[in-house]
Protein backbone atom coordinates (compact mmCIF):
# COMPACT_ATOMS: atom_id res chain seq x y z
CA UNK A 1 0.00 0.00 0.00
CA UNK A 2 3.37 2.21 0.30
CA UNK A 3 2.36 3.67 -3.47
CA UNK A 4 -1.08 4.58 -2.60
CA UNK A 5 -0.11 6.13 0.64
CA UNK A 6 1.64 9.16 -1.14
CA UNK A 7 -2.25 10.12 -2.45
CA UNK A 8 -3.03 9.98 1.35
CA UNK A 9 -1.88 14.47 1.30
CA UNK A 10 -4.43 16.75 -0.12
CA UNK A 11 -1.46 18.55 -2.13
CA UNK A 12 -0.32 14.70 -3.89
CA UNK A 13 -3.56 14.65 -4.94
CA UNK A 14 -4.01 17.67 -6.39
CA UNK A 15 -0.70 16.73 -7.91
CA UNK A 16 -1.62 13.64 -9.38
CA UNK A 17 -5.13 15.29 -10.25
CA UNK A 18 -3.13 17.55 -12.33
CA UNK A 19 -1.47 15.41 -14.10
CA UNK A 20 -3.82 13.06 -15.23
CA UNK A 21 -5.85 15.80 -16.32
CA UNK A 22 -3.28 17.58 -18.66
CA UNK A 23 -2.72 14.89 -20.44
CA UNK A 24 -6.37 14.19 -21.06
CA UNK A 25 -7.11 18.20 -22.15
CA UNK A 26 -4.26 17.68 -24.54
CA UNK A 27 -4.90 14.87 -26.39
CA UNK A 28 -8.53 15.69 -26.34
CA UNK A 29 -7.74 19.82 -27.42
CA UNK A 30 -5.27 18.39 -30.09
CA UNK A 31 -7.86 16.07 -31.60
CA UNK A 32 -10.54 19.73 -31.36
CA UNK A 33 -7.60 21.40 -33.81
CA UNK A 34 -7.08 18.31 -35.92
CA UNK A 35 -10.85 18.02 -36.80
CA UNK A 36 -11.76 21.88 -36.69
CA UNK A 37 -13.42 22.31 -39.97
CA UNK A 38 -16.05 20.01 -38.67
CA UNK A 39 -16.84 23.39 -36.64
CA UNK A 40 -16.56 26.00 -39.11
CA UNK A 41 -18.87 27.20 -41.73
CA UNK A 42 -19.99 24.41 -43.46
CA UNK A 43 -18.42 21.65 -41.13
CA UNK A 44 -21.13 19.19 -39.94
CA UNK A 45 -21.24 21.25 -36.09
CA UNK A 46 -21.40 24.88 -38.19
CA UNK A 47 -22.09 26.91 -35.47
CA UNK A 48 -24.05 29.20 -38.10
CA UNK A 49 -26.57 26.46 -37.36
CA UNK A 50 -25.74 25.83 -33.71
CA UNK A 51 -26.75 29.43 -33.05
CA UNK A 52 -29.88 28.74 -34.24
CA UNK A 53 -30.54 26.34 -30.84
CA UNK A 54 -32.60 29.02 -28.70
CA UNK A 55 -33.76 32.28 -29.04
CA UNK A 56 -31.40 33.75 -26.02
CA UNK A 57 -28.59 32.45 -29.03
CA UNK A 58 -30.20 34.51 -31.86
CA UNK A 59 -31.34 37.79 -30.23
CA UNK A 60 -30.65 40.58 -27.70
CA UNK A 61 -27.49 41.64 -25.67
CA UNK A 62 -27.12 37.88 -24.24
CA UNK A 63 -26.54 36.46 -27.95
CA UNK A 64 -23.73 39.01 -28.77
CA UNK A 65 -21.82 38.19 -25.96
CA UNK A 66 -22.65 34.07 -26.58
CA UNK A 67 -21.82 34.87 -30.14
CA UNK A 68 -18.82 36.61 -29.37
CA UNK A 69 -17.58 34.03 -27.12
CA UNK A 70 -18.13 30.92 -29.12
CA UNK A 71 -17.57 32.05 -33.11
CA UNK A 72 -15.24 29.99 -34.83
CA UNK A 73 -11.72 32.32 -34.25
CA UNK A 74 -12.82 32.66 -29.99
CA UNK A 75 -13.05 28.71 -30.37
CA UNK A 76 -9.37 28.62 -32.24
CA UNK A 77 -8.13 30.47 -29.87
CA UNK A 78 -9.93 28.69 -27.07
CA UNK A 79 -8.06 25.15 -28.35
CA UNK A 80 -4.93 26.59 -28.28
CA UNK A 81 -5.70 27.74 -24.98
CA UNK A 82 -6.17 24.58 -24.48
CA UNK A 83 -3.24 22.78 -25.72
CA UNK A 84 -0.99 25.34 -24.27
CA UNK A 85 -2.80 25.43 -20.92
CA UNK A 86 -2.52 21.73 -20.58
CA UNK A 87 1.53 22.14 -21.44
CA UNK A 88 1.35 24.36 -18.66
CA UNK A 89 -0.46 22.46 -16.22
CA UNK A 90 1.61 19.06 -16.41
CA UNK A 91 4.59 21.03 -16.39
CA UNK A 92 2.88 23.06 -13.09
CA UNK A 93 1.41 19.90 -11.37
CA UNK A 94 5.12 17.81 -11.75
CA UNK A 95 6.89 20.73 -9.95
CA UNK A 96 3.69 20.69 -7.60
CA UNK A 97 2.25 23.90 -8.18
CA UNK A 98 -1.00 25.17 -8.54
CA UNK A 99 -2.29 27.83 -10.60
CA UNK A 100 -5.69 28.86 -9.69
CA UNK A 101 -5.72 31.11 -12.76
CA UNK A 102 -4.91 28.19 -15.17
CA UNK A 103 -7.32 25.85 -14.12
CA UNK A 104 -10.60 29.01 -14.56
CA UNK A 105 -9.26 29.26 -17.96
CA UNK A 106 -8.98 25.50 -18.79
CA UNK A 107 -12.56 25.19 -17.34
CA UNK A 108 -13.79 27.72 -19.45
CA UNK A 109 -11.72 26.60 -22.63
CA UNK A 110 -13.38 22.94 -22.09
CA UNK A 111 -17.04 24.70 -21.22
CA UNK A 112 -16.98 26.71 -24.64
CA UNK A 113 -16.94 23.31 -26.46
CA UNK A 114 -19.75 22.15 -24.31
CA UNK A 115 -21.57 25.44 -24.76
CA UNK A 116 -21.30 25.65 -28.66
CA UNK A 117 -22.95 22.36 -29.75
CA UNK A 118 -25.02 19.63 -28.23
CA UNK A 119 -23.79 17.45 -30.31
CA UNK A 120 -20.25 15.10 -30.13
CA UNK A 121 -19.66 15.58 -26.84
CA UNK A 122 -19.28 12.45 -23.84
CA UNK A 123 -19.15 11.59 -20.92
CA UNK A 124 -15.24 12.27 -20.87
CA UNK A 125 -16.34 16.19 -21.45
CA UNK A 126 -18.22 16.11 -18.42
CA UNK A 127 -15.59 14.27 -16.60
CA UNK A 128 -13.22 17.36 -17.59
CA UNK A 129 -15.67 19.50 -16.26
CA UNK A 130 -16.43 18.13 -12.90
CA UNK A 131 -12.73 17.93 -11.92
CA UNK A 132 -11.40 21.43 -13.71
CA UNK A 133 -14.51 22.61 -11.35
CA UNK A 134 -13.36 20.85 -8.18
CA UNK A 135 -9.62 21.87 -8.87
CA UNK A 136 -10.06 25.35 -9.76
CA UNK A 137 -12.17 26.09 -6.72
CA UNK A 138 -9.48 23.78 -4.81
CA UNK A 139 -7.03 25.83 -5.54
CA UNK A 140 -8.98 29.56 -5.92
CA UNK A 141 -10.51 29.25 -1.95
CA UNK A 142 -7.42 26.51 -1.11
CA UNK A 143 -6.60 29.03 2.05
CA UNK A 144 -10.35 28.46 3.45
CA UNK A 145 -10.33 25.78 6.09
CA UNK A 146 -11.70 22.33 4.82
CA UNK A 147 -12.20 23.79 0.91
CA UNK A 148 -9.35 21.88 -0.54
CA UNK A 149 -10.82 18.43 1.19
CA UNK A 150 -14.42 19.24 -0.38
CA UNK A 151 -13.37 19.67 -3.96
CA UNK A 152 -11.73 16.31 -3.84
CA UNK A 153 -14.77 15.10 -1.90
CA UNK A 154 -16.85 17.02 -4.65
CA UNK A 155 -15.09 15.11 -7.68
CA UNK A 156 -14.90 11.46 -5.99
CA UNK A 157 -18.59 11.94 -5.22
CA UNK A 158 -19.64 12.53 -8.70
CA UNK A 159 -16.85 9.69 -10.04
CA UNK A 160 -19.19 7.16 -8.33
CA UNK A 161 -22.49 8.55 -9.12
CA UNK A 162 -20.90 8.51 -12.74
CA UNK A 163 -20.48 4.64 -12.44
CA UNK A 164 -23.37 4.06 -10.01
CA UNK A 165 -25.95 5.91 -12.60
CA UNK A 166 -24.75 4.01 -15.29
CA UNK A 167 -24.79 0.71 -13.85
CA UNK A 168 -28.21 0.52 -11.97
CA UNK A 169 -29.62 2.21 -15.08
CA UNK A 170 -28.18 -0.71 -16.98
CA UNK A 171 -29.51 -3.29 -14.59
CA UNK A 172 -32.89 -1.74 -15.07
CA UNK A 173 -32.67 -2.29 -18.94
CA UNK A 174 -33.34 -5.55 -20.34
CA UNK A 175 -31.01 -5.31 -23.15
CA UNK A 176 -28.09 -5.66 -20.48
CA UNK A 177 -29.83 -8.06 -18.27
CA UNK A 178 -30.82 -10.49 -21.36
CA UNK A 179 -26.60 -9.85 -22.05
CA UNK A 180 -27.43 -8.50 -25.68
CA UNK A 181 -26.07 -5.09 -25.15
CA UNK A 182 -22.13 -5.63 -25.33
CA UNK A 183 -22.50 -8.22 -28.17
CA UNK A 184 -25.00 -5.60 -30.38
CA UNK A 185 -22.58 -2.99 -29.61
CA UNK A 186 -19.27 -4.30 -30.87
CA UNK A 187 -21.61 -5.68 -33.88
CA UNK A 188 -21.50 -1.70 -34.94
CA UNK A 189 -18.70 -0.13 -37.06
CA UNK A 190 -18.29 2.72 -34.94
CA UNK A 191 -18.23 1.51 -31.41
CA UNK A 192 -17.33 -2.16 -32.38
CA UNK A 193 -14.74 -4.03 -33.21
CA UNK A 194 -14.64 -7.17 -35.61
CA UNK A 195 -12.40 -9.44 -33.86
CA UNK A 196 -13.83 -9.18 -30.10
CA UNK A 197 -17.61 -9.30 -32.11
CA UNK A 198 -16.01 -12.82 -33.87
CA UNK A 199 -15.08 -14.15 -29.83
CA UNK A 200 -18.45 -12.92 -28.74
CA UNK A 201 -20.05 -14.81 -31.55
CA UNK A 202 -18.10 -18.24 -30.82
CA UNK A 203 -18.17 -18.32 -27.06
CA UNK A 204 -21.86 -16.23 -25.64
CA UNK A 205 -21.08 -16.99 -21.96
CA UNK A 206 -18.10 -14.11 -23.11
CA UNK A 207 -20.77 -11.76 -24.00
CA UNK A 208 -22.95 -12.55 -20.50
CA UNK A 209 -20.03 -12.28 -18.59
CA UNK A 210 -18.65 -8.91 -19.97
CA UNK A 211 -22.51 -7.55 -19.71
CA UNK A 212 -22.45 -8.60 -16.02
CA UNK A 213 -19.01 -7.88 -15.12
CA UNK A 214 -19.63 -3.87 -16.04
CA UNK A 215 -23.11 -3.82 -14.24
CA UNK A 216 -21.86 -5.37 -11.58
CA UNK A 217 -18.44 -3.25 -11.35
CA UNK A 218 -20.57 0.25 -12.28
CA UNK A 219 -23.83 -0.51 -9.79
CA UNK A 220 -21.54 -1.75 -6.91
CA UNK A 221 -18.41 0.96 -7.04
CA UNK A 222 -19.99 2.78 -4.05
CA UNK A 223 -18.75 0.31 -2.27
CA UNK A 224 -15.07 1.07 -2.20
CA UNK A 225 -15.76 3.45 0.02
CA UNK A 226 -16.80 0.83 2.74
CA UNK A 227 -14.76 -1.73 2.47
CA UNK A 228 -10.78 -1.78 3.56
CA UNK A 229 -8.56 0.40 1.37
CA UNK A 230 -6.90 -2.48 -0.52
CA UNK A 231 -10.30 -3.48 -1.86
CA UNK A 232 -11.19 -0.34 -2.30
CA UNK A 233 -8.07 0.19 -4.82
CA UNK A 234 -9.52 -3.12 -6.22
CA UNK A 235 -12.44 -1.20 -7.51
CA UNK A 236 -10.20 1.58 -8.94
CA UNK A 237 -7.70 -1.27 -10.56
CA UNK A 238 -10.88 -2.66 -12.27
CA UNK A 239 -12.14 0.35 -13.49
CA UNK A 240 -8.52 1.02 -15.02
CA UNK A 241 -9.15 -2.36 -16.45
CA UNK A 242 -12.81 -1.32 -17.98
CA UNK A 243 -11.36 2.01 -19.45
CA UNK A 244 -8.53 0.76 -20.85
CA UNK A 245 -10.59 -1.90 -22.33
CA UNK A 246 -12.87 0.67 -23.99
CA UNK A 247 -10.25 2.85 -25.40
CA UNK A 248 -8.45 -0.41 -26.99
CA UNK A 249 -11.72 -1.79 -28.52
CA UNK A 250 -14.10 0.91 -28.53
CA UNK A 251 -12.17 3.80 -29.22
CA UNK A 252 -12.93 5.57 -26.20
CA UNK A 253 -9.98 7.17 -25.65
CA UNK A 254 -11.03 10.39 -24.18
CA UNK A 255 -12.73 8.62 -21.41
CA UNK A 256 -9.28 6.84 -20.11
CA UNK A 257 -7.38 10.00 -18.81
CA UNK A 258 -11.06 11.97 -17.72
CA UNK A 259 -11.76 9.31 -15.80
CA UNK A 260 -8.51 8.34 -14.33
CA UNK A 261 -7.67 11.78 -13.15
CA UNK A 262 -10.64 11.65 -10.80
CA UNK A 263 -8.85 8.57 -9.17
CA UNK A 264 -6.29 10.29 -6.87
CA UNK A 265 -9.47 11.87 -5.49
CA UNK A 266 -10.70 8.46 -4.43
CA UNK A 267 -7.69 7.01 -3.67
CA UNK A 268 -7.75 10.43 -0.93
CA UNK A 269 -9.88 9.55 0.71
CA UNK A 270 -9.78 5.63 0.73
CA UNK A 271 -6.31 6.11 2.39
CA UNK A 272 -7.90 8.93 4.87
CA UNK A 273 -10.46 6.86 5.66
CA UNK A 274 -8.12 3.47 5.88
CA UNK A 275 -5.86 5.17 8.61
CA UNK A 276 -8.66 6.35 10.69
CA UNK B 1 -17.02 30.06 2.05
CA UNK B 2 -16.51 26.28 2.84
CA UNK B 3 -20.33 26.56 3.51
CA UNK B 4 -21.18 27.96 0.14
CA UNK B 5 -18.98 26.14 -1.96
CA UNK B 6 -20.38 23.08 0.51
CA UNK B 7 -23.85 23.82 -0.55
CA UNK B 8 -23.23 24.54 -4.24
CA UNK B 9 -21.80 21.40 -4.52
CA UNK B 10 -24.48 19.78 -3.01
CA UNK B 11 -26.22 21.05 -4.98
CA UNK B 12 -24.89 20.17 -8.36
CA UNK B 13 -25.18 16.38 -6.58
CA UNK B 14 -28.93 16.50 -5.95
CA UNK B 15 -29.76 17.90 -9.55
CA UNK B 16 -27.32 15.10 -11.08
CA UNK B 17 -29.05 12.29 -9.35
CA UNK B 18 -32.64 14.18 -10.12
CA UNK B 19 -32.13 14.15 -13.37
CA UNK B 20 -31.82 10.10 -13.80
CA UNK B 21 -34.81 10.64 -12.16
CA UNK B 22 -37.75 10.47 -15.81
CA UNK B 23 -40.51 12.72 -14.65
CA UNK B 24 -38.39 15.23 -12.72
CA UNK B 25 -35.78 15.47 -15.19
CA UNK B 26 -38.26 16.57 -17.55
CA UNK B 27 -39.79 19.36 -15.18
CA UNK B 28 -36.13 20.23 -14.25
CA UNK B 29 -35.49 20.43 -18.41
CA UNK B 30 -38.61 22.42 -18.94
CA UNK B 31 -38.12 24.88 -15.77
CA UNK B 32 -34.86 25.41 -15.89
CA UNK B 33 -33.37 24.64 -19.06
CA UNK B 34 -29.91 27.01 -18.76
CA UNK B 35 -29.31 25.24 -15.57
CA UNK B 36 -29.90 21.42 -16.43
CA UNK B 37 -27.64 22.01 -19.38
CA UNK B 38 -24.68 22.29 -16.83
CA UNK B 39 -25.69 19.26 -14.97
CA UNK B 40 -24.12 16.03 -16.11
CA UNK B 41 -26.09 12.73 -17.25
CA UNK B 42 -24.00 9.90 -16.64
CA UNK B 43 -26.25 7.01 -17.79
CA UNK B 44 -24.03 6.40 -21.00
CA UNK B 45 -24.58 3.18 -22.73
CA UNK B 46 -27.79 2.99 -20.95
CA UNK B 47 -30.70 1.57 -20.63
CA UNK B 48 -30.02 0.74 -24.48
CA UNK B 49 -26.74 1.14 -26.07
CA UNK B 50 -26.22 2.34 -29.43
CA UNK B 51 -26.92 -0.58 -31.33
CA UNK B 52 -26.67 0.16 -34.98
CA UNK B 53 -24.09 2.47 -37.24
CA UNK B 54 -26.24 5.22 -39.40
CA UNK B 55 -25.08 6.05 -43.01
CA UNK B 56 -25.61 9.24 -44.43
CA UNK B 57 -26.11 8.93 -48.36
CA UNK B 58 -27.52 12.05 -50.84
CA UNK B 59 -28.60 12.45 -54.33
CA UNK B 60 -29.26 14.90 -56.48
CA UNK B 61 -31.42 16.92 -59.26
CA UNK B 62 -29.44 17.45 -62.20
CA UNK B 63 -30.50 20.50 -64.68
CA UNK B 64 -32.21 18.90 -66.53
CA UNK B 65 -34.42 17.41 -64.21
CA UNK B 66 -32.68 13.69 -63.84
CA UNK B 67 -32.13 12.21 -60.63
CA UNK B 68 -28.20 11.07 -59.65
CA UNK B 69 -27.70 7.88 -57.80
CA UNK B 70 -27.74 7.61 -54.35
CA UNK B 71 -23.34 8.49 -52.86
CA UNK B 72 -22.35 7.80 -49.19
CA UNK B 73 -21.07 10.38 -47.13
CA UNK B 74 -17.85 8.24 -45.52
CA UNK B 75 -17.16 8.89 -41.79
CA UNK B 76 -16.49 5.52 -40.44
CA UNK B 77 -13.41 4.04 -41.23
CA UNK B 78 -13.20 0.53 -42.40
CA UNK B 79 -10.52 -0.40 -39.07
CA UNK B 80 -9.79 2.26 -36.19
CA UNK B 81 -6.08 1.91 -36.35
CA UNK B 82 -4.21 0.47 -33.17
CA UNK B 83 -3.54 3.75 -32.08
CA UNK B 84 -7.36 4.97 -31.59
CA UNK B 85 -6.75 4.02 -28.08
CA UNK B 86 -5.48 7.35 -27.21
CA UNK B 87 -5.27 8.93 -30.46
CA UNK B 88 -8.95 9.01 -31.92
CA UNK B 89 -10.11 12.76 -33.78
CA UNK B 90 -12.24 11.17 -36.81
CA UNK B 91 -14.75 10.41 -33.38
CA UNK B 92 -15.56 14.10 -33.80
CA UNK B 93 -17.22 13.03 -36.82
CA UNK B 94 -18.92 9.96 -35.78
CA UNK B 95 -20.32 11.01 -32.75
CA UNK B 96 -21.66 13.86 -34.33
CA UNK B 97 -23.27 12.24 -36.79
CA UNK B 98 -24.75 9.59 -34.44
CA UNK B 99 -25.67 12.58 -32.35
CA UNK B 100 -27.27 14.17 -35.13
CA UNK B 101 -28.90 11.41 -36.35
CA UNK B 102 -30.44 10.27 -33.03
CA UNK B 103 -31.91 13.20 -32.84
CA UNK B 104 -33.39 13.69 -36.33
CA UNK B 105 -35.14 10.51 -35.91
CA UNK B 106 -36.48 11.62 -32.45
CA UNK B 107 -37.95 14.54 -34.08
CA UNK B 108 -39.51 12.82 -37.02
CA UNK B 109 -40.73 10.34 -34.88
CA UNK B 110 -41.89 12.80 -32.59
CA UNK B 111 -43.40 15.29 -35.28
CA UNK B 112 -45.71 14.27 -38.49
CA UNK B 113 -45.27 18.30 -39.59
CA UNK B 114 -42.34 17.84 -42.59
CA UNK B 115 -42.37 22.08 -41.68
CA UNK B 116 -41.22 21.29 -38.22
CA UNK B 117 -38.84 18.75 -39.27
CA UNK B 118 -37.04 20.47 -41.43
CA UNK B 119 -36.58 23.22 -39.57
CA UNK B 120 -34.86 21.26 -36.63
CA UNK B 121 -31.49 21.42 -35.60
CA UNK B 122 -30.33 18.11 -36.87
CA UNK B 123 -32.01 18.54 -40.24
CA UNK B 124 -30.23 22.07 -40.77
CA UNK B 125 -26.66 20.62 -39.73
CA UNK B 126 -27.07 17.69 -41.89
CA UNK B 127 -28.61 20.12 -44.71
CA UNK B 128 -26.07 23.10 -44.68
CA UNK B 129 -23.03 20.24 -44.44
CA UNK B 130 -24.63 18.44 -47.69
CA UNK B 131 -24.81 21.57 -49.59
CA UNK B 132 -21.11 22.29 -49.27
CA UNK B 133 -19.75 18.79 -49.26
CA UNK B 134 -21.54 18.32 -52.64
CA UNK B 135 -19.63 19.43 -55.16
CA UNK B 136 -21.11 18.59 -58.77
CA UNK B 137 -22.14 21.60 -60.76
CA UNK B 138 -24.22 19.83 -62.61
CA UNK B 139 -27.03 19.25 -59.71
CA UNK B 140 -29.33 22.05 -58.91
CA UNK B 141 -31.18 20.15 -55.51
CA UNK B 142 -30.06 18.10 -52.85
CA UNK B 143 -31.92 15.26 -50.99
CA UNK B 144 -30.69 13.22 -48.32
CA UNK B 145 -31.06 9.77 -46.19
CA UNK B 146 -30.41 8.12 -43.38
CA UNK B 147 -29.47 4.19 -43.19
CA UNK B 148 -28.79 1.77 -40.33
CA UNK B 149 -27.81 -1.09 -39.83
CA UNK B 150 -24.98 -3.27 -38.47
CA UNK B 151 -23.43 -6.65 -38.43
CA UNK B 152 -26.54 -8.08 -37.26
CA UNK B 153 -28.94 -5.80 -39.41
CA UNK B 154 -29.54 -5.51 -42.65
CA UNK B 155 -29.40 -2.03 -43.91
CA UNK B 156 -32.75 0.39 -43.00
CA UNK B 157 -34.10 3.32 -44.29
CA UNK B 158 -34.52 5.37 -41.42
CA UNK B 159 -35.09 8.74 -42.54
CA UNK B 160 -35.32 10.48 -46.13
CA UNK B 161 -35.36 14.48 -46.05
CA UNK B 162 -37.21 16.57 -48.44
CA UNK B 163 -35.73 18.13 -51.80
CA UNK B 164 -34.06 21.29 -51.82
CA UNK B 165 -32.47 23.72 -53.92
CA UNK B 166 -28.95 23.59 -53.08
CA UNK B 167 -26.97 27.59 -52.19
CA UNK B 168 -24.74 27.82 -55.22
CA UNK B 169 -27.32 27.86 -57.66
CA UNK B 170 -29.90 30.49 -56.14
Amino acid sequence: MNFFSWFATVEHAYQATGLLLAIGLWIAALEDLHTFPVFQGEGLLSWKISRLIGKSYCQGTRAKIIHFWLNDLSLKIGVWMRIFGSMALFVLSALNLHSPLLLILLFLGTLQMYMRSPYSLDGAHQMHLIVLLGTSLGTLFGSFPWVKELCLGFIAAQLTCSYAISGITKLCSPVWVKSSAVYAVFSTQIYGHAGVYQWLTRYPSLARLSCWSVMLFEALFPLAFFVPPLGGVGFLAAGLGFHLANALFMGLNDFLFAFIAAYPSVIYFLMKWGSS
Amino acid sequence: MSIGIGAFFLSILILTLLREIKGVSAWLKTHFPLLMQFIPTWSFFAPIPNMLDYHLYYRGVKKNGEMSAWQEWTYLPEKRPWFACVWNPSKRFSKGFLDIAHDLLRFSNQFDNPLHICSSLPYLHLLNFLSAFVQDTDLEKIQFTILTESRLQAPQIAFVSEVHPLRRNR
